[in-house]
């Protein structure tokens, strides 16, 4: 998929800013590693439609339904012609200290076996949530175990690497696959 | 009213006073846990509770004989709903005659299994509730499967 800039931005105004935003940003590189302890960075969201989350596999609540309806949003897209060739999902854990590869690789099988799963030391999630404009923060409970604030939304990152939208919690499958096929209309009016 | 009478009304009507303030009162109309994903330790419960009593009942924990521990926790969403925080809450007040909706998003129980490879082989499992005050009361959750919402 090749695609004009200069093009891409005159459309972008059209397009209401509730669902894309206007001037998205684009990703700067990341390094992280995934469940099979192969590095997931900047070129794996090239020329891919990548919807993004962040959590960890500790969080018994708003994680493993988030992720739920993000394999459904993703098992429903394969119906689209774009989305089934250039889709995927992607969890980062918040969490290195107890998230470890082999943790996260049982525990994106159960969700999807497309999910990838990934994490890395705190310098290097600092890197990507900086770049996701998002947050991330360890808190202890008084009885001494510990959560992480994290960011509740879904990312939409396009195959230029450009955050086009956040989805707020509550999340539907159907409100994910709204968003992407809206967004990617608006790309393809732009395909060659 | 002879006086052995008398003594078994006042008997009566103090027990009554402490029943009120204890979980007997606490109707579960609701209540799921759901089992966490592989390489996970916490399940989740959720549930709905209605105060049937005439006074407020503050609900202290949850226990279980099955489970690790049982904390209850509240999730919440700042920063224009794209932050999430979950923190320790001590207790549940519940007004009377009302309902606690403890839901996805919100207030849960946070249930520590033994270990990652826990099998859930019940399909109801039994929680002991104890309130500020005695007694403490069974209530008896459903296993179930997380839903996709539309």
């Amino acid at each position: 998929m090749v695609l004009s800039g200069a093009i891409k931005f005159s459309k972008k105004d059209t397009v209401p800013s509730s669902i894309l935003w206007p001037n998205p940003h684009k990703i700067e590189n990341f390094d992280l590693t995934d469940q099979f302890n192969k590095p997931v960075t900047l070129n794996n969201l090239k020329e891919k439609w990548s919807i993004v989350f962040f959590g960890f596999i500790n969080c018994p609540d708003i994680c493993p339904s988030t992720l739920q309806t993000m394999a459904r949003a993703h098992k429903e897209l394969q119906k689209n012609s774009v989305y089934s060739r250039l889709g995927q999902i992607i969890f980062v854990s918040v969490d290195p200290e107890r998230d470890t590869p082999d943790q996260l690789r049982k525990y994106a099988s159960h969700f999807s076996p497309d999910l990838i799963a990934a994490t890395a030391d705190i310098d290097r999630l600092k890197k990507i949530t900086k770049t996701f404009k998002s947050l991330f923060m360890k808190n202890y409970d008084s009885d001494g175990s510990y959560s992480v604030d994290h960011s509740s939304g879904i990312f939409l990152i396009s195959p230029e690497r450009e955050m086009l939208s956040v989805l707020t919690y509550p999340h539907s499958y159907s409100a994910i696959i709204e968003r992407f096929e809206k967004a990617s209309e608006f790309y393809n009016e732009l395909s060659p | 009213m002879t006086k052995k009478e008398l003594a078994c009304l006042i008997l009566a009507l103090s027990l009554v006073v402490v029943k009120a303030f204890g979980c007997e009162d606490l109707l579960l109309e609701n209540g799921s846990i759901i089992p966490p994903a592989p390489g996970s330790q916490y399940a989740v419960g959720y549930f709905h509770i209605k105060n049937a009593s005439q006074k407020k009942i503050v609900i202290k924990n949850f226990s279980s004989t099955v489970f690790e521990s049982i904390s209850i926790h509240r999730t919440s969403h700042s920063h224009s709903k794209t932050m999430s925080e979950m923190r320790l809450v001590n207790e549940l007040s519940i007004l009377s005659q009302e309902r606690l909706i403890a839901q996805p998003g919100g207030t849960h129980l946070m249930i520590r299994v033994p270990s990652d490879s826990y099998r859930f082989t019940d399909q109801h499992i039994k929680l002991v509730v104890s309130c500020e005050r005695k007694p403490s009361s069974e209530m008896l959750f459903l296993v179930s499967h997380r839903e996709s919402k539309h």
